[in-house]
């Protein structure tokens, strides 16, 4: 993956509740805190220019791929598997959607299969396995701890 | 402006699959947690998504985002379409833009230009231009002053249009 210029983009609002954006290129290697902390009077400086207001702001480093693959078959991404996560805290789940998940992931036997997936094989285990190491959590800042289902659903 | 951040940072990779469809896989990370670090993490779940999937990974993105929950209220009459477009001019002789939604009537010249002599205006040169600030071109240069800078209408799109028609 190439990383490329990281920028800022403020959310807007109108008198009509109709949003819209803009993007502010920042310069590469700055932390979040240094860029939140630089936006804050930048924000000012173009609030002061507009009768709409700003309501959010995101902070985005992308990235992309160079020389990117073949699809390796012909899943379509709507195909798709969620994995369903446990915390520490209950009632608080995490799940992860999967896009064009290889067919050969499900489970061949029993009475989920070709529904279930698989959590046994390897490639699946190593993917649970960094997704519950302490460095992924669900939206609310809850820590994945372990998968607590894995299987298909065709995803709109 | 009290922009409050969201519990957890999105870590987002963007795949496409042999028909040419997109979609994308979300997985999120403490708010906390440093960029690099992060994109180190990004580096050592790639390949292991990549081993489950049919399509192919092509984009990333690591998105911090800051909600304001009591935001102001918008100028009545106030529309995003009208734009007052900045034309920055950059350290490597080229130019960069970005444009104000909404952009206030105060701020105009009867021609339509932006008043450079307005406070708002200066001040907006001056956050921007500072040698220490973090802003510049999506090539990475300085933007070192303002070229143009003057109102556009946009045409609406379908979600920009009133919701009562």
């Amino acid at each position: 993956m190439q990383q490329t210029q990281p920028y800022v983009r403020l959310v807007w609002r109108d008198a009509s509740d109709t949003l819209g954006y803009t993007r502010h290129w920042v310069r590469p290697g700055v932390s979040v805190v240094d860029v939140n902390a630089a936006a804050l009077p930048f924000r000012f400086a173009l609030a002061a220019a507009s009768e709409a207001v700003q309501v959010g702001q995101d902070i985005i480093y992308p990235a992309f791929e160079p020389l990117p693959g073949e699809p390796t078959g012909s899943t379509p991404v709507n195909m798709a598997a969620v994995f369903v996560f446990g915390t520490a805290t209950p009632g608080q789940y995490g799940m992860v959607w999967l896009p064009a998940t290889r067919p050969a992931l499900a489970l061949a036997t029993g009475p989920t299969a070709g529904l279930e997936i698989d959590r046994t094989l390897g490639v699946v285990a190593d993917f649970i396995a960094e997704l519950t190491s302490g460095a992924y959590a669900n939206p609310f800042g809850y820590t994945l701890t372990t998968c607590e289902a894995a299987f298909y659903a065709v995803r709109p | 402006m009290p922009f409050t951040n969201l519990p957890a940072a999105k870590l987002s990779f963007g795949v496409v699959d042999a028909s040419g469809s997109k979609s994308s896989i979300e997985c999120w990370v403490p708010f906390a947690t440093a960029i690099a670090d992060v994109i180190a993490g990004a580096d050592v779940l790639r390949p292991l998504v990549q081993a489950l999937t049919d399509a192919v990974i092509v984009t990333q993105s690591v998105t911090f985002s800051y909600a304001d929950n009591a935001p102001g209220t918008p100028v009545a009459g106030s529309r995003i379409e009208e734009k007052g477009v900045f034309v920055w001019r950059t350290a490597n002789g080229r130019t960069t833009r970005f444009s104000i939604p909404a952009i206030k009537d105060s701020l105009l010249k009867a021609s339509g230009a932006v008043d450079r002599a307005n406070l708002a205006v200066a001040a907006m040169i001056v956050a921007v231009t500072d040698v220490d600030a973090l802003w510049c071109a999506a090539d990475g240069n300085d933007i070192t002053a303002l070229a143009k800078a003057y109102q556009r209408f946009n045409s609406s799109t379908r979600n920009q249009l009133p919701t009562d028609v």
